[in-house]
């Protein structure tokens, strides 16, 4: 853990989407305190051009553009913390037992996750979806439960790795259960990688909702960012900001999410960590440090 | 070779088995009736009657499974009302735009992507390579269907310079234009290969980067080889091995981009024909199409592992 943080401070990039992110929290939070009521009222004139009344127009509908996008972000992050929160637990779960105990148990869920890792996703939440209806949670957990498997060979593999070093073994001697041993011992000492690629997966999730909801699958009672574009579209030539504000806020949280994801994948990859510039003064006096 | 093979087929085996069983078992929970999510909203009561009986829906559960798939195993995925034609002519019927769509996508796409990455990985740190990772990872940040809304746009609303939507004009009776075909299939295209394009050039800086600290490539340096000879000859050969299993890997990914890409620019392949099936609540076109993508993504996986043995030398499959 101490290592991601110390990792992320290094890439100047990591810390960008890290504070961009945070910023988009914040705009999530204080949704009600900078857009105050309902966004769905339809109280303006429709295809109002963005303004001074209008920060970012209106919709066909009448509707304000800028409520609807900053209650939208609210969604976006619901499913980002949402749907890999899910994949974590799953992963880590499966991925724990399949590393710690092998054997049966362990050519069971791989080949599972095998499966899942190779079936076209976005088709499979597509049909779920159109049979069992867009509730927002629902959503939510079909999606986590697709993204597990990949977190799940991470952390299989982490505690694989884990599972003969000298402090589990001690535990283990110590006469620890397996379940203290697997979430006392191994976990906090393999959650960095799987950690790492959760951020790259809540960029999936986001991206998920945004197309299902562009598809006409998001759930119709809450904003989101890609109900506005599914609406925009229509409207392309005659109200383009329809189709502009909600496309640039969803690649911005993207960016930012796979800025802090490919940051911390990278710290973790010795072979990819970039060659620090040693100042030559410095490199005349001590030799490197050597970090354990 | 003819062993491994024969391995990987039994392996993928129980993967298209576990699909179908997987759709069956959607049909029964799906909320309402399993007559209705076999028949679509669009079918006539009677149908619904005649489907009960042919798929036995009132008998027990495990006849049902044991009718379900004698009906694939014949190639019978259902009707499709919307369409009036059995949903395997419909699927059948979309599958070479989207293979157009696809294939022509990544044949830019994948060698674009490797001199991109290869590039950025032989300057590495320089201005060159920043400003390619950058832009690829911008790039990969952006939804597909948003970019294919950019492109409408611009290029269809604004310039007006390539037709947004359809695949040829009206063309009564006349036999198909290749150059029409060609130019409506520009911008999805465009769309589709820059959407894949950050994956390639990423994996290949990754994978030269990893391969040129390799012990070879020192002993090729100190034979004393130019060192764009090492570049090309060691360094991005053995590179080019993980861009095969990505490109196996993103197989699914490029189906679901595939099909938002189609969506937007109304390209008449499988994609829009699930995006209409879904608005029409036309469940076994949804599903049939479910199944034969996630056929074509297993079997185009099996494809690039084989290709992948033919690449590397020093793979051997016992």
């Amino acid at each position: 853990m101490n290592d991601l943080v110390r990792a992320l401070r290094q890439n100047r990039l990591g810390v960008a989407g890290l504070l961009l992110v945070a910023t988009i929290f914040l705009v999530a939070l204080s949704a009600p305190l900078i857009a105050p009521g309902d966004p769905f009222r339809m109280d303006w004139t429709p295809f109002l051009p963005p303004g001074s009344d209008h920060l970012l127009g209106t919709d066909n509908i009448g509707r304000d553009v800028y409520a609807l996008m900053v209650h939208g972000t609210k969604v976006s992050l619901l499913f980002a913390f949402g749907a890999a929160g899910v994949s974590l637990l799953m992963g880590m779960l499966l991925g724990g037992i399949a590393g710690y105990y092998g054997g049966l148990i362990d050519d069971l869920i791989s080949r599972l996750s095998d499966a899942f890792l190779i079936i076209p996703r976005l088709f499979l939440i597509i049909v779920i979806v159109a049979l069992f209806g867009s509730q927002l949670w629902m959503v939510v957990l079909v999606i986590g439960v697709t993204l597990w498997p990949a977190n799940a060979r991470i952390m299989r593999a982490q505690v694989m790795s884990l599972r003969e070093r000298g402090f589990v073994q001690a535990a283990r001697v110590a006469g620890g259960s397996d379940a203290a041993i697997i979430f006392g011992q191994i976990t906090p000492n393999s959650l960095g990688p799987v950690l790492a690629n959760s951020v790259l997966q809540m960029a999936y999730a986001v991206l998920t909702e945004a197309s299902l909801a562009f598809l006409g699958l998001g759930d119709p009672n809450v904003p989101s960012w890609g109900q506005i574009l599914y609406s925009g579209q229509n409207y392309l030539s005659s109200a383009p900001w329809l189709m502009i504000f909600p496309g640039l806020a969803l690649a911005v949280l993207l960016l930012s999410l796979h800025l802090v994801g490919t940051a911390l994948v990278e710290s973790l990859n010795p072979k990819l960590r970039p060659v620090r510039r040693v100042p030559l003064s410095a490199r005349a006096g001590a030799a490197p440090r050597m970090e354990v | 070779m003819p062993r491994y093979l024969f391995r990987r087929i039994a392996q993928i085996l129980p993967v298209i088995l576990a699909l179908v069983m997987f759709n069956f078992v959607l049909v029964h929970v799906a909320p309402g009736d399993p007559a209705t999510a076999l028949a679509g909203d669009s079918a006539p009561l009677e149908y619904i009657e005649e489907l009960r009986a042919s798929y036995g829906l009132n008998e027990p559960l495990h006849v049902q499974l044991g009718i379900y798939l004698q009906k694939l195993v014949q190639g019978n995925l259902g009707y499709s009302f919307a369409y009036r034609k059995p949903v395997l002519d419909v699927l059948l019927s979309r599958l070479f735009p989207t293979l157009l769509l696809v294939g022509v996508s990544q044949l830019i796409a994948i060698p674009l992507g490797i001199v991109l990455g290869a590039l950025a990985a032989r300057h590495r740190n320089s201005w060159l390579d920043t400003s390619i990772s950058a832009s690829m990872l911008a790039l990969y940040s952006i939804p597909v269907f948003w970019l294919g809304l950019v492109f409408i746009l611009f290029f269809a609303v604004q310039l007006q310079w390539l037709p947004s939507s359809g695949m040829m004009g009206f063309s009564y009776g006349r036999p198909p234009d290749p150059f029409d075909i060609a130019r409506h299939l520009a911008l999805p295209l465009s769309v589709l290969a820059l959407h894949t394009l950050p994956i390639y050039a990423r994996i290949t800086r990754e994978s030269v980067i990893e391969a040129a600290q390799d012990d070879s490539i020192t002993t090729a340096r100190a034979i004393g080889y130019p060192e764009a000879v090492v570049f090309r000859r060691f360094a991005l050969r053995n590179a080019l091995l993980p861009v095969t299993t990505v490109a196996g890997l993103s197989l699914s990914s490029l189906f679901a981009g595939a099909l938002l890409v189609e969506t937007v620019f109304a390209w008449p392949g499988m994609g829009r024909l699930m995006y209409d099936a879904v608005s029409q609540r036309d469940f076994p076109v949804l599903m049939g199409g479910f199944l034969f993508t996630s056929v074509m993504v297993v079997v185009g996986s099996l494809i690039t592992d084989i290709v992948y043995v033919y690449l590397d030398p020093r793979v051997v499959y016992k």
